[in-house]
């Protein structure tokens, strides 16, 4: 635990392996929200990180390492923190033309599109946290077989909701946006919509699974929804 | 209620406050005004509370025309600044005054100096709709404020007009506090989350070298350019939280200074975190200004942020 700035602390759960570093973070992060540390503003999980920002005004730095070592001192061993255990579905459409790259990702794997498809299904996926932009979830859990490099050009326009394969990484883009990960599909789900309450869909600790959708659907759901 | 219509929308304006608390596990950055200070000052102006609503302008300012009267006022960069009248010959506008506009009148905003951002305040705020909890525009997310983007020719904007108050001029103290804003370039900082990774080398060079701002700077972050900063890790790492005042080195050693829209997390390493009392100075940063970075402690940079505090509320805008 450390300040890496006047008002930021930041606390690390150490080197572990992937699921392990999972379960601490959301752990340390539930004993944050729940500890009634005095001018927290915010509370940021990474991979293995959650970021405490504090008010300036009125801080009392010693006060507030007191009762963060407290709280994180006090993490169970085998803790379910909130969020753990929601199983969201996201519905995708795997046609076209909201699947521009499924070809080429399958065609790099010597599989056909359905068996890239039916393999992208056939996990569950963890949200490790929300970062980066609103709403946009950082997803453990792409099958190594889908791993597949990014575009050598990013697209100047990836359209909201699209299903998307970065490396080792799977994704799924908030709102429209240049990107250079391999579009496979689309979901009409709004990641993020800032009326909403909470505004973002997903959360760190929630689980994915990802099932297909017809364009008919697709379309439906888009038409109920305003927009195409 | 009252209106004004966009004639010239200038460079870059949008609709700002104090920006959002609390949404950072969504993503979603506080916001709010490059310049915390100018923009308490413009507010306190008009009598407004020092999260209202009003315009942020960068590099070069906007012609607004007032269909309803208005108590105005602008704080930050130097503005030329002066209102058309309705068959009268135009006269200038003071900074850091109260200012009476008339309906049928336009406020002209000019080139900014001194300085990259000046705030307009409007006595009763911008009525914008307020989402999550700001009624801050986050352009690249394309929500709050005026339609979630910066103003164009054409848009027009209501303010909740608010009884005129007495007369208020910035004193003395408001101006110094205004000068060390647009003037300070020792930016400083304390030693960033993963400062031990980088090498000897590289820390001297980032503590003791004059970096220039990029033209590629923006609300989301500052490029500067200056040595090549080699960082840890061929400048990658795994993702975790960031802050507005986050110095970020990449694997081009060029470092970036995270600002008010920054992305939550990131995965380049940081070097150095500013000051919370200097970043309203890194919000008036123009192109081209050079600035060093100067290390202090903990303890000296949340004193700073205290002195900051004491002389914004020691200098009361006075008729």
């Amino acid at each position: 635990m450390s300040w890496v700035g006047d008002r930021h602390l930041r606390v690390s759960v150490g080197e572990h392996a992937a699921e392990e570093s999972r379960r601490l973070v959301l752990a340390a992060t539930a004993a944050v929200h729940n500890g009634q540390i005095p001018s927290v503003v915010e509370v940021v999980p990474g991979y293995s990180t959650v970021l405490v920002t504090f008010d300036l005004a009125g801080l009392d730095a010693r006060r507030v390492e007191g009762a963060l070592h407290s709280a994180l001192s006090n993490l169970p061993e085998r803790v379910t923190p909130p969020g753990d255990g929601r199983l969201i579905e996201v519905p995708v459409c795997y046609e076209m033309p909201w699947s521009p790259d499924l070809v080429e990702v399958a065609g790099l794997h010597a599989m056909n599109t359905t068996e890239v498809v039916d393999l992208h299904c056939s996990v569950e996926y963890t949200v490790r946290f929300i970062g980066f932009s609103p709403g946009f979830p950082y997803l453990d859990g792409l099958p190594e077989r889908l791993a597949t490099p990014r575009l050598d050009r990013p697209r100047t326009r990836v359209p909201a909701g699209s299903v998307a394969i970065g490396g080792a990484q799977a994704g799924i883009y908030p709102r429209d946006s240049p990107g250079g990960w391999r579009l496979i599909g689309r979901t009409p789900l709004e990641l993020f919509e800032p009326r909403r309450d909470p505004p973002s869909l997903l959360a760190a600790g929630d689980r994915v699974r990802f099932s297909p959708m017809s364009k008919d659907a697709f379309d439906r759901a888009t038409a109920a929804r305003g927009e195409n | 209620m009252g209106f004004f219509r966009v004639l010239e929308p200038g460079l870059f304006t949008t609709v700002q406050d104090l920006g959002r608390a609390g949404c950072g596990a969504f993503a979603v950055p506080p916001g709010g005004v490059m310049d915390r200070i100018s923009a308490r000052l413009a507010n306190s102006l008009v009598g407004n509370q020092p999260g209202a609503s009003l315009l942020e302008m960068t590099l070069t300012g906007s012609s607004l025309h007032f269909e309803h009267d208005a108590t105005i006022a602008f704080v930050g960069a130097r503005a030329h600044a002066h209102i058309d009248g309705v068959g009268s010959r135009p006269r200038d506008l003071r900074e850091g005054a109260s200012i009476t506009v008339r309906a049928g009148e336009t406020v002209r905003i000019g080139a900014l100096d001194h300085g990259c951002r000046v705030y307009l305040s409007i006595a009763g705020g911008l009525r914008v709709p307020n989402v999550l909890s700001s009624r801050s525009t986050l352009p690249g997310a394309g929500f709050g404020g005026h339609e979630g983007r910066s103003l164009r020719a054409g848009d027009r904007l209501e303010f909740d007009p608010a009884p005129p108050d007495a007369e208020a001029s910035l004193g003395e103290h408001d101006w110094s506090l205004l000068r060390e804003i647009t003037t300070r370039r020792d930016i400083r900082a304390v030693p960033g989350a993963h400062a031990t990774l980088f090498d000897d080398a590289a820390g001297r060079s980032f503590w003791d070298s004059p970096f220039s701002m990029s033209s590629h700077s923006d609300r989301v972050g500052l490029r500067l350019e200056g040595p090549r900063i080699v960082p840890p890790l061929g400048g990658r790492m795994a993702s975790e939280g960031m802050m507005w005042g986050a110095v970020q080195v990449p694997a081009d050693g060029q470092p970036i200074v995270l600002m008010a829209d920054h992305p939550t997390t990131g995965g380049y390493p940081v070097i150095a975190c500013v000051s919370t009392a200097d970043l309203p100075v890194l919000g008036q940063l123009r192109p081209r200004d050079v600035i060093r970075f100067q290390q202090v402690t903990l303890e000296e940079s949340r004193a700073l942020y205290k002195a900051r505090e004491r002389r914004l509320e020691s200098g009361v805008p006075r008729s």
